[in-house]
């Protein structure tokens, strides 16, 4: 089963309130190690919703908003799910109208 | 990123009618989906279909509200939702029938990501078919590092 990781959506949430993040600061409201929330980041890189960049020494983590804003647009497939089976609920009523 | 979805439609028919349709488990199997529900607040059951990839097909629920024929709520909570979201019912009767109102609200964040596995259509649109890919490979990687702990 694929949960979700609360820890990644946390990032998410981090880096959308504001961008430009180290992984020091990124992982001081967990209780995880750098290591472990520089691979949560990996797993976020590597589906293409966050980028990486070096500061000096340093790299910094950003949202990519598109991926995101295609995701948000996913609540609005979430619209004609919802559109088809009300449709569906009209069919059934109807082909029930006989019962009592 | 958080939209509440709203929708109202009136049926020709009478609201003990609509509310059966609504809270009968067979009747539900037949518009929605394969369930356990039981018309009993504090009642856990699922809806059920068919897995897909990144998807196992369930969505937990619990019955929240309970005002026959008048109104109804469940919690609502697909795979990689964050928090659970809210399907509320409310039944009007008028003129025609029924008006019958359906909010889905609490969509917060990425937390409608894998609902939208479970949309026939959605499948279908430009949006998934761009997104897809790259929500199938954090998926699959969310089940490989469940699986090594």
């Amino acid at each position: 089963m694929a949960i979700a990781d609360p820890t990644r959506r946390r990032l998410i949430e981090l880096l959308g309130a504001q961008p430009g993040h180290a992984v020091n600061a990124l992982a001081r409201p967990f209780d995880m190690t750098r290591p472990a929330i520089s691979q949560h980041l990996k797993v976020l890189r590597d589906a293409g919703l966050v980028t990486e960049h070096k500061i000096g020494r340093e790299r910094r983590y950003q949202l990519r908003a598109a991926p995101l804003r295609e995701v948000s647009e996913w609540v609005g497939q979430y619209e004609k799910f919802w559109q088809q089976r009300l449709g569906a609920l009209g069919a059934y009523l109807d082909s029930h109208a006989g019962e009592p | 990123m958080k939209r509440d979805l709203h929708f109202e439609i009136v049926y020709p028919h009478p609201p003990e009618r609509v509310w059966r349709a609504l809270t009968d488990k067979a009747a539900l199997g037949e518009w929605l989906m394969d369930n356990t529900f039981e018309p009993r607040v504090g009642h856990h059951f699922q809806f059920r279909t068919d897995p897909r990839p990144g998807f196992d097909g369930i969505v937990n629920c619990e019955v929240t509200h309970l005002d026959p024929p008048r109104s109804l709520a469940y919690t609502w909570h697909g795979g990689w939702m964050g928090r659970p979201t809210i399907v509320t019912y409310t039944l009007e009767p008028v003129a025609e029938g029924t008006r019958l109102r359906l909010d889905h609200t609490g969509f917060q964040g990425l937390g409608g990501l894998a609902l939208s596995f479970m949309l026939g259509s959605g499948w279908k649109s430009n949006i998934l078919r761009r997104s897809l890919p790259r929500v199938l490979d954090l998926l699959a990687r969310d089940e490989a590092v469940s699986a090594q702990r």
